[in-house]
């Protein structure tokens, strides 16, 4: 059977330049199930889930002036979890697949190369291999839809590259953006990755975050941010502001069927430089930027990222010329607009036949020296798992949005990767 | 479970200090719940045995220059330690990149071809240089018969074994139409130069080139074409 073969989106353009074993510019998406997870049952699921999912079924290979996608023809493999975080996808591998299948214990873990897909590709993807891992064990589920099965049609939209269908050159991009203010730290050795998840009750969370007439996503953007600031700003003179940076499903706002990256971004405006900020003030602040997500502002944002890639000289360019130039610009620009990133892939929905088997779910942004702190959040049921992944020893911040969050009543618990700090 | 009285958290951990504020933590006797995360194993960045094989090869590489030059002959000199000096990088880019590369096998005879052409020419040149053998009517015998050879057999058996071993043939898309090319390059510099005496290795590398990329389009147009379009896509 013929294959498609794929070029890639422009969101993923840059990663496979900047890739490296100690960055791998991945993602971890979890579920931890209610019983010990049976890896010969988890290979039959990952193959039967990669079936549904073709554009996830491939390697990467290079061209004269751009890397492609082409199916990959082996299989994939199960194994188990790695301590080190974000440190299972192997871009060179024999195998050749562009994400990492693991276990440990009752938790399966989706390790996503992010030139492949975003959270919510990877999300769905995920959410078809539990379904087909819980039939494999002799589970009879109805699937009401939720899940992306081999008996659900694959749309062609579903491979589209809509940052390129969405184009157009007539459109003004928006003006440059201003550096943000880093963290700094204390690196832990070895390269490894701190994480710390702080869980809690999904209804309290919507109870407070009404409270102050936003969303979780607004709410939990206001901790973070105030934590930040009662960290580093708070009587101290800072040169540059602070800049939190949330990633956008664009899909709903350009009725995209893509599986393949299609989010775009905001970052958080407001002054926290020589200010006397209450709470409050922040979440106005964060209010503000995420009332103005609208349609043209993205499309301004598609079309700035997506301008470069149309010249014709830097099309001619050989993809070795490109991949200099890109590794030097994101080591030196890379993360210069953006404090911290915090992600909220949403709610998690599966058929009420897969609850009883399920636990929760957890998601996780890659860090690295260059982007040291980064924060994943994701709801199934009551359960709201926000995790805190790092590169520093140091823990203030996290502690700092833990203390917030029992002040404003919501109930806390807290898990880590087991390193106790020396 | 246990819980940090100053953070006012629930800690789902068997720890005995809190990961937030490092206090002393209370055991507040709930069952723990959490899915606990594999230990951190000390990694070794290179293998007793990888040490010792890189000492063994320094100790070689060393020796030879000494025993070279120690028994150097003032008349004809000959610094055959260079074939030391240059082989056993040779051989430890060879394992690394072509035997535990996991690569494919069309990848690892394209790289084994070419390293062993660079390895020959380098070799014939600085024993020449050291020797003070080498002028500009020299002859290369590495260029003259090593390079055309290993070019022709290597893309005619890349050929013929991803024709039959179908699973390769796309993988060798690339490779083939490298080798043509360095052919072609190669049948360029016998018109054009007075580097190669070899007549019948001129036109045998010329000829061999053009028939292999008209196999291609011959017996393979559909994946050759494909091929060419997603490699030079813009």
């Amino acid at each position: 059977m013929k294959h498609d073969w794929y070029t890639l989106d422009n969101a993923a353009k840059i990663f496979p330049a900047v890739y490296k074993r100690s960055d791998t510019n991945s993602y971890r998406i979890s579920v931890t199930l209610k019983s010990e997870v049976n890896p010969d049952i988890l290979l039959l699921a990952t193959k039967d889930a990669l079936k549904r999912f073709p554009h996830l079924c491939v390697k990467l290979k290079s061209g004269l002036f751009w890397y492609y996608l082409e199916h990959n023809y082996n299989e994939p493999m199960i194994e188990k979890e790695d301590p080190f975080l974000f440190n299972s996808v192997r871009l060179h591998s024999k195998a050749g697949f562009m994400f990492s299948i693991t276990y440990f214990g009752r938790r399966i873990n989706l390790e996503m190369f992010h030139a492949l897909t975003d959270g919510t590709g990877a999300s769905e993807f995920l959410k078809t291999i539990v379904y087909y891992y819980l039939i494999h064990s002799g589970i009879s589920i109805e699937n009401d839809g939720s899940i992306q099965t081999e008996e659900v049609e694959i749309l062609t939209a579903e491979s589209f590259d809509d940052f390129n269908e969405n184009y157009d050159s007539h459109i003004q991009k928006p003006e440059k953006e201003e550096k943000a203010f880093q963290i700094k730290g204390r690196l832990y050795k070895d390269n490894w990755t701190g994480l710390v998840q702080l869980i809690m009750s999904v209804d309290s969370l919507k109870e407070v975050a009404h409270k102050y007439g936003t969303t979780v996503t607004g709410f939990m953007s206001s901790i973070i941010l105030y934590s930040l600031y009662l960290s580093y700003f708070k009587n101290v003179k800072q040169k540059n502001n602070l800049r939190l940076f949330i990633p956008v499903n664009a899909r709903k706002f350009f009725d995209s069927y893509s599986l393949r990256n299609f989010m775009l971004y905001i970052r958080t405006t407001g002054e926290f430089r020589d200010k006397n900020l209450s709470f409050k003030d922040v979440v106005d602040y964060v209010k503000h930027t995420l009332t103005n997500i609208n349609r043209d502002v993205l499309l301004r944002q598609l079309v700035s990222n997506v301008d470069i890639e149309k010249h014709f000289y830097v099309k001619i360019l050989p993809l070795f010329v490109k991949n200099a130039i890109m590794k030097f610009a994101y080591k030196m620009f890379g993360q210069d607009s953006t404090t911290v990133s915090f992600s909220n892939l949403g709610l998690i929905k599966l058929p009420k036949g897969m609850e009883e088997y399920i636990e929760r779910f957890e998601f996780l942004i890659g860090v690295s020296k260059l982007s040291p702190v980064n924060i994943g959040a994701v709801s199934y049921n009551d359960t709201f798992v926000l995790s805190y992944a790092t590169k520093f020893v140091d823990r203030h911040i996290i502690r700092r949005i833990a203390t917030l969050l029992v002040e404003e009543g919501i109930n806390v618990s807290v898990e880590v990767n087991d390193l106790e700090v020396q | 479970m246990k819980h940090c009285p100053h953070c006012n958290v629930e800690i789902n951990a068997n720890r005995k200090r809190c990961p937030l504020c490092y206090g002393i933590l209370e055991d507040d006797k709930k069952e723990l719940t959490y899915q606990p995360h594999p230990k951190k194993a000390i990694k070794e960045k290179m293998s007793l045995v990888t040490k010792l094989l890189l000492f063994l090869s320094l100790v070689v590489v060393v020796a030879s220059i000494f025993a070279n030059l120690s028994t150097l002959d003032a008349e004809r000199p000959l610094y055959w330690c260079v074939l030391v000096v240059v082989g056993v990088p040779y051989i430890w880019l060879s394992v690394r990149y072509v035997i535990l590369f996991k690569g494919n096998v069309p990848t690892k005879i394209f790289t084994e071809s070419i390293a062993t052409i660079i390895l020959i020419i380098l070799v014939e040149i600085i024993i020449k240089i050291m020797s003070g053998t080498i002028d500009d009517s020299s002859y290369l015998w590495s260029i003259n018969y090593v390079v055309p050879s290993i070019l022709v057999l290597t893309s005619v058996a890349l050929f013929i074994v991803s024709t039959v071993i179908k699973k390769y043939y796309c993988d060798s898309i690339m490779y083939l139409f490298v080798f043509s090319l360095l052919e072609g390059i190669y049948f360029l510099l016998f018109k054009i130069t007075s580097l190669i005496h070899v007549n019948w290795m001129g036109y045998t590398c010329g000829g061999v080139a053009l028939a292999v990329l008209l196999a291609m389009f011959i017996f393979h147009f559909d994946d050759t074409k494909e091929e060419f379009i997603k490699r030079f896509h813009i």
